[in-house]
């Protein structure tokens, strides 16, 4: 079946909050599958669609106006347009782009067939609200990668959301990278984009948890100290939770790569790397946020307490 | 990590039977949000709820990726399901089809309230009995 041959009115109506549950019913009663809503300003603009072969605008203008009668507020209002059948399964992925990051990184929609390019091709099936290589701390930390020695590297990634730092890792050289976040949903997504660029399992253990899981996974596999560390989360995290037992996979060659910091909370960061014996050896900046890359100092760490200070 | 939301949408869909079908397809494809990724998490979500419509509020980042929290039922589906009825009234002014009890009302309030733009449980009962009114649905003592 051809979905243009398919044509759907689009009926709007905007009203006031406390209105939007008789709406609701109304296009219920009218044979709608469902509504979509966004609120302006204080009101809601709410959508339902119904094919056009099955509602006459007879009988749209009979609608609108009953409605309008029932809700009795001058406020709302009623309009309605025909919009062609697409195939929505599908295209949504126009919006999408293959998108060239740092100097030597292509991220390429799955669906894509990659460019000619002498760049690493990392392929991302996007889904939910992890990263897809698009937002600035991501970005960040894929640029701050590209300056680590990572063949034959073990990596440790903490918070990896769709795994995308430990693929490019390990697309980069690196030997084994050890996963975790506390969203259960990005195990799934994580093993499910190793298995598009093509890594066995085996070199991507991941855990739902954060840095004592993964502490545990290197433990075991008697591979710590790890060579990396990236960690892409707020720095209230970081500072509360990552940098107290961040040492705990370090040795005096391990490097970590920080982001997910607001510029204008850089310095407080620091100060809680620098108490708990890290240095900060490199920073850059893309929009609000930064990534540090860090060392563990040679010196004694200090006995400060910084646990209150923010 | 704190991206930006570029839409929040909310939609109202029948629990466990998310598709690319419109409302979900234009109300989300138009923002670049991956459909089939939306409607398998949705449905693994609402799996349990079958028959009944779930909301659903969708954050879309600046990145195209998304998160979603679940809302409460429309109150006419409370409500209809409260007085028993299968259809509203096609004039609710003089043609009333069915009721619900204060207490019921109260109940349909407090599941509601978390959505409402209510200060307490009174102005909650008040906008969910407009709601009553507006389907034909009297509410009783």
């Amino acid at each position: 079946m051809s979905h243009e041959n398919h044509q759907w009115w689009a009926v709007t109506v905007v009203c006031p909050l406390a209105l939007e549950d008789s709406v609701y019913w109304a296009f219920d009663q009218l044979g709608s599958k469902g509504t979509a809503s966004q609120k302006k300003d204080d009101s809601r603009i709410v959508t339902a669609y119904f094919l056009a072969s099955q509602l006459q605008p007879e009988a749209l203008e009979t609608f609108k106006s009953e409605l309008l009668a029932r809700l009795e507020d001058a406020s709302v209002s009623v309009s309605w347009q025909l919009i062609a059948e697409e195939d929505w399964a599908k295209s949504w992925k126009r919006h999408w782009r293959a998108e060239e990051v740092g100097d030597r990184l292509l991220i390429n929609p799955a669906w894509l067939t990659p460019p000619d390019t002498s760049r690493t091709i990392l392929t991302l099936d996007p889904g939910s609200a992890f990263g897809t290589g698009a937002h600035a701390t991501t970005q960040l930390c894929l640029k701050a990668l590209e300056k680590q020695a990572l063949i034959g590297a073990t990596i440790a990634d903490i918070g990896c959301g769709s795994g995308i730092l430990s693929i490019v890792s390990l697309l980069y050289g690196a030997r084994r990278a050890y996963a975790a976040d506390v969203d259960p949903l990005a195990f799934s997504s994580t093993q499910t984009n190793a298995q598009a660029n093509g890594i066995d399992l085996a070199r991507l253990p991941v855990k739902v948890g954060s840095l004592p899981e993964i502490i545990e996974m290197a433990q075991q596999a008697d591979a710590l100290p790890v060579d990396g560390i990236v960690c892409n989360i707020l720095s209230e995290i970081i500072v509360g939770l990552i940098i107290p037992r961040l040492s705990e996979l370090a040795g005096p060659a391990t490097w970590g790569v920080l982001s997910g910091v607001l510029i204008s909370k850089a310095p407080w960061v620091e100060e809680h790397l620098v108490a708990h014996g890290w240095q900060v050896t490199g920073m850059d900046t893309q929009d609000e946020w930064c990534s540090m890359t860090i060392r563990l100092a040679k010196a004694a760490p200090l006995a400060t307490d910084l646990s209150t200070a923010s | 990590m704190a991206k930006k939301v570029v839409a929040l949408i909310k939609l109202a869909i029948p629990a466990g039977k998310a598709n690319p079908a419109p409302p979900i397809g234009p109300a989300l494809g138009q923002h670049g949000v991956n459909i089939m990724a939306f409607c398998k998490d949705y449905n693994a979500r609402t799996a349990e709820k079958a028959g009944l419509i779930v909301p659903v509020e969708i954050s879309v980042f600046e990145d195209r990726s998304f998160t979603f929290i679940l809302k409460t039922p429309p109150a006419s589906v409370l409500i209809k399901k409260a007085a028993k009825i299968e259809k509203g009234s096609g004039n609710p002014r003089t043609e009333k089809v069915g009721s619900i009890t204060r207490a019921q009302l109260k109940e349909i309030a407090e599941t509601k309230m978390p959505d409402l733009n209510a200060n307490d449980i009174e102005m909650a009962m008040n906008i969910i009995e407009g709601t009553a009114r507006n389907m034909g649905v009297e509410v009783a003592g």
